[in-house]
């Protein structure tokens, strides 16, 4: 395929990635003061993501949906900035909570998806 | 647990349009670097850029409400990754996957007080402001 045409697709998946982002993440937004929405949408989109690269599919795809749609629906400046204004307010409980699981969540997330994929896809 | 989806077409047309344009570029600039460094220069770049625009909003009320939605929800939410990162983090292997773990906690957090500083600086500068 044109290589100008999957850039398009792959700005389209990044739309339609932020778009679900917000809507998810704004669904779920805060628990108390943790920003839970963030956490939310990192996992699935972590979880996803390492899914989608196990399996072989066409190149169009890859780039709407892991490059565009995955990759734009998880956000780091977002967790990054959240983590701030909860040091910011001396919540620091809160900030280390939110580091620590959304790195240990997206990380099993990881294993997840590649087992998913693996164990119950191709069952290996 | 609180929720907050505020969802007018307006502000669907201009998430989608920063969510473009930030993929985009994301992978244009991650793309030219080595290995994990792409994914950790737009995580960085993303921070600080929102953590400029956050503060500039809150403080001064520079931009209006609906620039938020393109600019920080849209654009900064999809040109930084978390997905990428922690895939990528997790076939480092055990020392390379501390290090890059916390060099992109910390530079991020690190970029996020930088662009609160710009912000204050300018509307320091700006407008007198202290």
């Amino acid at each position: 395929m044109e290589l100008i045409l999957l850039w398009v697709l792959m700005g389209l998946g990044g739309g339609c990635g932020a778009v679900l982002r917000y809507a998810v993440s704004g669904f779920a937004s805060r628990w108390d003061d943790f920003p839970s929405g963030t956490l939310v949408v990192n996992v699935i989109g972590s979880t996803l993501l390492s899914a989608a690269v196990c399996v072989q599919t066409a190149t169009s795809a890859i780039y709407f949906f892991n490059s565009g749609l995955l990759g734009a629906f998880t956000t780091f400046s977002t967790f990054s900035y959240e983590t701030f204004r909860l040091i910011e307010a001396g919540r620091w409980l809160l900030a280390i909570s939110n580091v620590l699981l959304n790195l240990g969540f997206c990380i099993t997330g990881v294993f997840v998806g590649r087992w998913f994929v693996a164990r119950i896809v191709f069952g290996l | 647990m609180r929720s907050v989806v505020n969802f007018g077409l307006d502000q669907v047309l201009l998430i989608a349009g920063g969510g473009f344009a930030g993929s985009v570029l994301r992978v244009l600039v991650s793309g030219m670097l080595p290995g994990v460094s792409g994914t950790f220069v737009v995580n960085v770049v993303g921070s600080f850029v929102l953590g400029f625009f956050m503060y500039s909003l809150g403080y001064g009320g520079f931009f209006s409400r609906n620039a938020r939605f393109f600019v920080a929800i849209g654009f900064c939410g999809s040109f930084t990754t978390f997905s990428t990162f922690a895939l990528q983090s997790a076939g480092l292997g055990f020392t390379g996957f501390f290090v890059n773990v916390l060099l992109n906690v910390f530079c991020c957090l690190l970029a996020v007080f930088a662009g609160r500083a710009l912000s204050i600086l300018l509307l320091r500068r700006d407008t007198g402001w202290s």
